[in-house]
């Protein structure tokens, strides 16, 4: 039986050498990876927790008959966020439904997001905030999902790249196309709620 | 959530879920290789073609169908086998980003390094006689081809302006009969017509003739050129002994 010592100090490409032994030691990346996965699926999709614990089931039983497949020369990281996200896309579409982005991060992010976005000093981080679920839900898909990878999950370029499978130029155009229409999404709704107050 | 390490393990266990055999994806990652490179590869054959058609393009020809030169090149260009240029080069662009670490290339990077290929491949193609080898078989073993290259719209269905293309049914006396690529039958005069080597006056011949058209069906030769490839610079005059 694998412990907890067991899986400290090793890193993941080296346990999934071991996982291929001995089944046993797939609880090391599991431990590792269930909370961040779980927030990522939360957040790129809305569903309740139960929904989003078959989806991490899936996600960890396919990580698992791909082991074989894993390319060394990405971060196991990139590679199990991409197979969580493709598993969150084809569920999607098979319940036909949207995606529908949850924010519930702390000021401290908001703070960031704004000083990279440039969003004026003058628009209240309250208001961000209250309007930020809104904004990502209205946003082009391709723009929502690099937004999400970069801002939220704290993804490099080279990362998103290899999680969403496109090149490194492709991803730094959408983040710039992404940030725009974000800001264009905010600065109409807050004109609207000027005009409206 | 706890549960949820020892959930997804007990599950592999009970159910034997097994880790898929590496040779499977490395199988799969090869044929998306084998399949990007033979697109790459009908794409240099296509382009080697094209060069083939445009070096023995009949470019002095144009001013006989009073049409500027730009409208020639318009009307010669081998449209067939540059789309299916740009449809093999698609295909391996397609192909290629289905491997393993093709999505981090650019569509710009692909396109270019397969039109490059192509180009390189082409030429190598080309000056090996696959071209030639290639225009030739499908010239015999595809009618719908000549009519595709010389038919209706083409430069070289235009008797009314000198210019016909076909295959020599039979020979007769001071000419021959020819069947254009739109299928009219036409009676060939060449008692004063300069025959352009590797041209054989034989039945089953494909022939390219400038003349003069006269009459509903009958046609005076001036030129005989091969119909596929340049035409040789020693003329002789045509002689009474035909290859029967």
């Amino acid at each position: 039986m694998v412990t907890e010592r067991d899986c400290q100090g090793k890193k993941d490409e080296e346990l999934v050498g071991k996982i291929l032994v001995n089944p046993d030691y797939f609880l090391c990346l599991i431990k590792r990876y269930e909370i961040k996965l779980f927030y990522y699926i939360k957040r790129i999709s809305g569903l309740r927790d139960e929904e989003i614990e078959d989806i991490l089931q899936d996600v960890f039983i396919k990580v698992y008959k791909n082991l074989n497949d894993f390319d060394h020369s990405l971060k196991f990281s990139s590679w199990v966020y991409r197979i969580t996200h493709n598993q969150v896309i084809s569920n999607f579409r098979r319940n036909q439904a949207r995606p529908q982005v949850v924010w519930d991060e702390d000021s401290s992010v908001l703070e960031n997001i704004a000083a990279e976005f440039n969003i004026e000093q003058k628009i209240d981080l309250k208001i961000l905030k209250n309007n930020i679920n809104t904004i990502l839900g209205l946003m082009d898909k391709k723009y929502r999902e690099v937004l999400v990878l970069r801002f939220l999950e704290e993804k490099d370029y080279q990362e998103i790249s290899d999680i969403l499978k496109k090149p490194i130029g492709t991803v730094g155009t959408l983040i710039n196309r992404g940030k725009k229409q974000f800001l264009k999404i905010l600065n109409n709704s807050v004109l609207k709620k000027a005009v409206k107050g | 959530m706890a549960e949820l390490g020892k959930k997804i393990l007990n599950k592999i266990k009970s159910e034997a879920i097994k880790p898929c055999p590496r040779w499977k994806f490395l199988l799969k990652n090869y044929s998306w290789w084998l399949a990007g490179a033979a697109s790459m590869f009908v794409g240099s054959l296509s382009f080697s073609v094209v060069f083939y058609m445009l070096a023995n393009n009949d470019w002095d020809i144009y001013h006989r169908i009073n049409v500027s030169l730009a409208k020639f090149i318009f009307l010669t260009l081998p449209y067939f086998w540059l789309t299916l240029l740009a449809l093999f080069i698609i295909l391996a662009d397609y192909y290629l980003r289905h491997t393993k670490r093709g999505y981090r290339f650019s569509l710009f990077k692909i396109v270019g390094a397969s039109v490059i290929l192509s180009v390189i491949l082409g030429g190598i193609f080309y000056y090996g006689g696959v071209a030639a080898a290639i225009e030739s078989a499908l010239s015999r073993a595809a009618p719908s081809y000549n009519k595709l290259i010389f038919g209706p719209g083409r430069i070289w269905l235009q008797p009314e302006k000198g210019l016909l293309a076909g295959t020599i049914i039979t020979l007769r006396n001071n000419g021959f009969l020819l069947k254009d690529f739109n299928g009219q039958i036409w009676e060939i005069k060449t008692e004063s017509a300069l025959i352009h080597p590797p041209v054989n006056l034989i039945a089953g011949a494909r022939v390219k003739i400038i003349g003069q058209k006269q009459g509903q069906n009958k046609f005076i030769a001036q030129e005989i050129r091969p119909l596929f490839g340049k035409s040789g610079h020693c003329w002789r005059r045509h002689s009474l002994n035909y290859n029967h």
